[in-house]
C-alpha cells in the first residue's frame, strides 16, 4: 500500500486520540504524565466533534470549557469524536496555547511561551525550539495512546472506562 | 502566523533525505530567487526565495540562511497582480464602443475583441502594484523537521515544487500515520491499518 493510502486510511486515529486525551484530561483533572514527564493538559474554549458514522455530522461548541459540558457529553454519547480543539499545555513551568486538528495531526494558532532572545536570530531559534517542544509533548501523549490502542488486552478495558465516562 | 512573531500556524513536514551539497543549494537559491514582475513581461505572478527576515533581500550565503548550526530559515515571496474581471469587462465595452464609433463599423471580430482584451489587461497590469505575500519556512537539517507557514493548497504546492527544485529533496506531511511511524516504526504503525474504528459510546453498543 502506498504512503498516501496509509495516511488517508488512518486519519480516524487522530480523532480517537483527541477523544481519549479529553477523557484522560477530564478524569485526571488535567494532570498527565508521559515519558517526557508530568504535564497539565487542558481543553479550552472551542471544540469540534464529528460523527464517524453519520456522514460527518458535526457540533462546534464554544464557551467556557465546552468539552466538559452537557452538549459535548451528548455528542459523545451519540458516537461523535473530537476532531479539533483549542487546548493549553503546561510543561516544566512553560505554557503553550494552541489549536489541534486531529485528522491532520496539525497544530495552529500556537502561542509559545515568552521568548527571551536578544537578536532576531536568537528569537527564531528560540521559537523553533519552543514549537518543537510542543510537538514533542503532543508526540509523547500520542505515543501513550498508541501503546494502548495497539494492545489487544488493554484497549478494550480502556474503551469500557471511556464508555462509562461518556455515559456519566 | 509566522516564524518571526505572533502565533504560529505551521504546516509540518518531514524532509526525506539530507542535503548533499550546500554549495549547490546556495546556487539554486540564487537562481530561484524572487524577481520583481517586469511591467513589460505581461506576467501577473512571480515567486521565489527571499531572506527570512527581509522580503526584499535575495543574498543567499550560509550565514544569511542558517539560524544556529542546524536551522535553515527562508521565505517564499509571491507577488501577484489581480485585475478584477468586472473592471476589464466595463473598460472593454467602453473601448469597443469608441472603436465602432470611430470606424463607423457595426461590429468587431472575435479576434479583434480578444486582442483588445489582452492589450487592456496588459495596460491595467502596468498600472497596478502587485500584492506581496511572504510565506516563511524553517527547516532543521539535523532532524529533517520542516515547517511552512502558508495554508492554501496552491501556495503549498508552489512551495513544495520550489523546495524540491532547490534542495532536491521531497517531504511528507504530518498525519496520524506518519507521526505514529516516527514514534513506533513503520512496521508497527502499519498495524493501525488493520484496526477497526473505535466507537466509545456505550450507548451505541446496546
Amino acid at each position: 500500500m502506498d504512503l498516501a493510502k496509509r495516511i488517508e486510511g488512518t486519519r480516524q486515529f487522530g480523532n480517537e486520540f483527541l477523544t481519549w486525551l479529553l477523557y484522560r484530561s477530564s478524569v485526571k483533572e488535567g494532570q498527565l504524565e508521559t515519558a517526557l514527564g508530568k504535564m497539565e493538559v487542558w481543553f479550552e474554549d472551542k471544540v469540534r466533534l464529528v460523527s464517524p458514522l453519520a456522514g460527518g455530522e458535526m457540533n462546534i461548541l464554544k464557551g467556557e470549557s465546552p468539552a466538559e459540558g452537557d452538549e459535548a457529553n451528548v455528542a459523545l454519547q451519540l458516537g461523535k469524536q473530537l476532531d479539533e480543539a483549542r487546548m493549553s499545555i503546561n510543561f516544566q513551568g512553560k505554557k503553550w496555547d494552541f489549536q489541534f486538528a486531529a485528522p491532520k495531526f496539525a497544530l495552529s494558532a500556537v502561542k509559545v511561551p515568552a521568548v527571551l532572545g536578544e537578536t532576531e536570530a536568537e528569537n527564531v531559534m528560540e521559537r523553533f525550539d519552543l514549537l518543537a517542544t510542543l510537538e514533542d509533548i503532543m508526540g509523547s501523549l500520542y505515543h501513550e495512546f498508541l501503546k494502548l490502542r495497539l494492545d489487544d488486552e488493554r484497549w478494550p478495558e480502556e474503551c469500557r472506562l471511556i464508555g462509562k465516562w461518556v455515559s456519566r | 502566523m509566522g516564524a518571526l512573531s505572533g502565533r504560529l500556524s505551521p504546516l509540518a513536514f518531514k524532509v526525506q533525505g539530507s542535503v548533499e551539497s550546500w554549495d549547490k543549494v546556495l546556487e539554486q537559491l540564487t537562481r530561484l530567487r524572487f524577481q520583481e514582475i517586469s511591467p513589460e513581461s505581461g506576467k501577473q505572478q512571480s515567486f521565489g526565495w527571499v531572506n527570512l527576515t527581509d522580503p526584499f533581500a535575495t543574498r543567499f550565503e550560509k550565514p544569511a540562511i542558517f539560524f544556529g548550526e542546524s536551522v535553515v530559515g527562508l521565505s517564499m515571496r509571491m507577488d501577484s497582480i489581480t485585475i478584477p474581471g468586472s473592471q476589464v469587462k466595463l473598460r472593454l465595452v467602453q473601448r469597443v464602443r469608441a472603436l465602432l464609433e470611430e470606424s463607423g463599423r457595426e461590429n468587431i471580430t472575435k479576434a479583434e475583441l480578444a486582442s483588445m482584451k489582452d492589450d487592456l489587461v496588459a495596460e491595467l497590469s502596468r498600472k497596478t502594484f502587485p500584492t506581496i505575500k511572504v510565506y516563511e519556512m524553517l527547516y532543521h537539517t539535523g532532524t529533517g523537521r520542516l515547517w511552512f507557514f502558508g495554508k492554501s493548497k496552491s501556495v503549498v504546492q508552489t512551495f513544495f515544487d520550489l523546495f524540491y527544485e532547490t534542495f532536491s529533496l521531497g517531504m511528507v506531511p504530518d498525519s496520524p500515520y506518519t507521526v505514529a511511524s516516527k514514534l513506533l516504526g513503520e512496521e508497527r504503525a502499519d498495524d493501525l491499518l488493520d484496526l477497526e474504528q473505535t466507537v466509545f459510546s456505550s450507548a451505541l453498543d446496546r
